[in-house]
């Protein structure tokens, strides 16, 4: 992971400001940074979304292809995940540099959609055991700002509620022959419901209290962070202890507490801008990396 | 896509423009703070981010610093959502080899490495979307990232794309007039003395016709080299308002 170098003062003094609830940007320990959001940046792509959490620039990618569903669930689609931390970010990524904290991050997606509930994977569907829809998620890491996972599970979010997938018929002759038929009309199209999929939450251990979206210089100074993946209705779906640190207990409990109160909020916010950001319809102007 | 006129008999292209027009063209440098140098250029659909780190200390092996000047080193990647079908891997293919070679000899004759010894300079490019012209939108960011780092030049790099169909030559190819697989013709320029960084060509092209192909890329390039000129001379307006007086 890109990563900062600190002095020692510099160290003392986050953690001391973090002990009395205040931290060097001015924020308390549970504030999240100004984020941005947009959709709809890259257009070949069934639905995209780019982030921007202090930072962090994440601009994640959803292209819709046909494929064949998994033999243990024939009757849904299915979701890939992949991750690319672009040289972009820092000269270590170049060339095979950024491989593990691509496949890392990619790994903790795969984790936190595994459930019934994230995702309907069952509308995906367009004829059992043969035709289903695959949605291939792709996440580009532009810049590395701290709080990775957060930024790229609004973004992946934001795009899969941007993304639109074409109406398809399964048309049947005589012979058995099945053929698939695309819908004339370019903007006839079935959009996904968003309502559970789940936002991660980083609550990062710096001395004796937890900070929530903490940046490279708070990251430096902490041993252990929690990682919580949180629904909207503050259900949790995952949960990781990430760092070379340890946790006792009850900071554990704490942290999950506190995860749940910023998830809600954090959830709240974003669909309150998407859909404001849908309300004005295809003539908004679009600002994408020029603005 | 039988039947598909790439110049129809009025002069028009499939997308409304001339034979020696170019796409529309934005730019804005310096899009991200934590890196040296970084560009962002819109050729029409075409979308490509540059960012440049350097000059700092060599990476890696110290065998491979140059003692009288700085080592360029370039790499092309393109995103998997970039093309219209998805590709596997973003980087680390030969053509993304290849171009990175392609974008390191272009850079390496226009920067002023002597001033810079036993040190390297990266620049990496990423294109977010593709649409023709991927290399002369990559040669186009660059150079305005590298402006943005402060890395001395010896002059803008402008590129184009140029193509030949029914005896004319066109300026800045799309996608689906590359895919037609005709002759293609890359340039890359230094507009102010005129002098030719990279000239690559692809497909069968009588030698008659060189000349007007050749003619109407760097007539291009010149075009956009007085759109990048304004956008650079308006950042640094923008800064120095900033700055104050």
């Amino acid at each position: 992971m890109a990563s900062v170098a600190l002095s020692e003062a510099e160290k003392v003094y986050i953690v001391h400001g973090v002990q009395e609830d205040l931290r060097v940007d001015g924020r308390g320990c549970e504030d999240y940074r100004c984020v941005e959001v947009e959709t709809d940046v890259v257009s070949n792509t069934s639905g995209s979304a780019r982030v921007k959490l202090g930072h962090t620039d994440i601009l994640v990618g959803v292209k819709a292809e046909m494929g064949t569903p998994k033999l243990e669930r024939p009757n849904e689609g299915y979701l890939e995940f992949f991750v690319d931390c672009s040289a972009n970010a820092t000269p270590e990524f170049e060339g095979r540099g950024g491989d593990d904290l691509g496949t890392e991050i990619a790994n903790t997606l795969y984790r936190i959609f595994n459930n019934k509930s994230s995702v309907d994977l069952s509308s995906l569907c367009i004829s059992p055991r043969e035709h289903c829809w695959v949605l291939y998620v792709d996440v580009l890491l532009l810049e590395c700002g701290g709080n990775l996972f957060d930024a790229i599970s609004i973004a992946v979010k934001a795009a899969l509620f941007n993304t639109r997938i074409p109406k398809v018929r399964v048309l049947e002759d005589e012979e058995g022959a099945k053929d698939i038929e695309l819908s004339d009309d370019p903007y006839d199209c079935i959009r996904l419901s968003v309502e559970n999929v789940p936002c991660i939450v980083t609550l990062c251990k710096i001395g004796c209290r937890h900070v929530v979206d903490a940046t490279l210089q708070e990251e430096a100074c902490s041993l252990a962070s929690l990682l919580v993946s949180v629904t909207s209705k503050g259900v949790v779906t995952c949960m990781r202890k990430v760092g070379k640190g340890s946790l006792d207990p009850e900071s554990i409990f704490e942290m999950m507490e506190s995860s749940k109160r910023v998830g809600k909020v954090l959830h709240m916010s974003l669909q309150s801008i998407l859909h404001k950001e849908e309300s004005l319809g295809p003539k908004r102007p679009k600002v994408g990396f020029l603005g | 896509m039988a039947g598909l006129e790439l110049l129809s008999d009025q002069g028009y292209r499939i997308d409304g423009r001339r034979a020696g027009e170019l796409r529309k063209i934005q730019a804005r440098m310096g899009v991200f703070a934590q890196a040296d140098g970084s560009a962002y250029i819109e050729q029409g659909n075409t979308k490509a981010l540059a960012v440049v780190y350097g000059p700092h200390e060599i990476r890696g092996s110290r065998s491979r610093a140059l003692p009288d000047r700085a080592l360029v080193n370039c790499q092309y990647s393109s995103a998997t959502f970039s093309t219209g079908e998805r590709k596997r891997r973003p980087h680390g293919d030969r053509k993304s080899c290849e171009m990175g070679l392609q974008l390191r000899q272009t850079f390496e004759a226009a920067i002023l490495t002597q001033l810079h010894p036993r040190s390297q300079i990266d620049i990496y490019v990423q294109v977010l979307q593709a649409d023709g012209g991927t290399y002369a939108a990559c040669v186009n960011a660059a150079t305005l990232a590298v402006m943005d780092a402060g890395i001395p030049m010896r002059d803008f790099v402008c590129a184009c794309s140029a193509g030949f169909v029914d005896g004319t030559a066109l300026a800045d190819l799309s996608h689906v007039e590359e895919a037609a697989g005709g002759p293609q013709l890359a340039l890359a320029l230094l507009p102010a003395s005129g002098q030719i960084a990279l000239l690559e060509m692809d497909s069968r092209l009588h030698e008659d016709h060189l000349e007007q192909v050749l003619e109407a890329a760097a007539q291009a390039a010149r075009d956009v080299h007085t759109l990048l000129d304004r956008v650079v001379r308006q950042h640094v307006q923008e800064a120095t308002v900033l700055l104050g007086d």
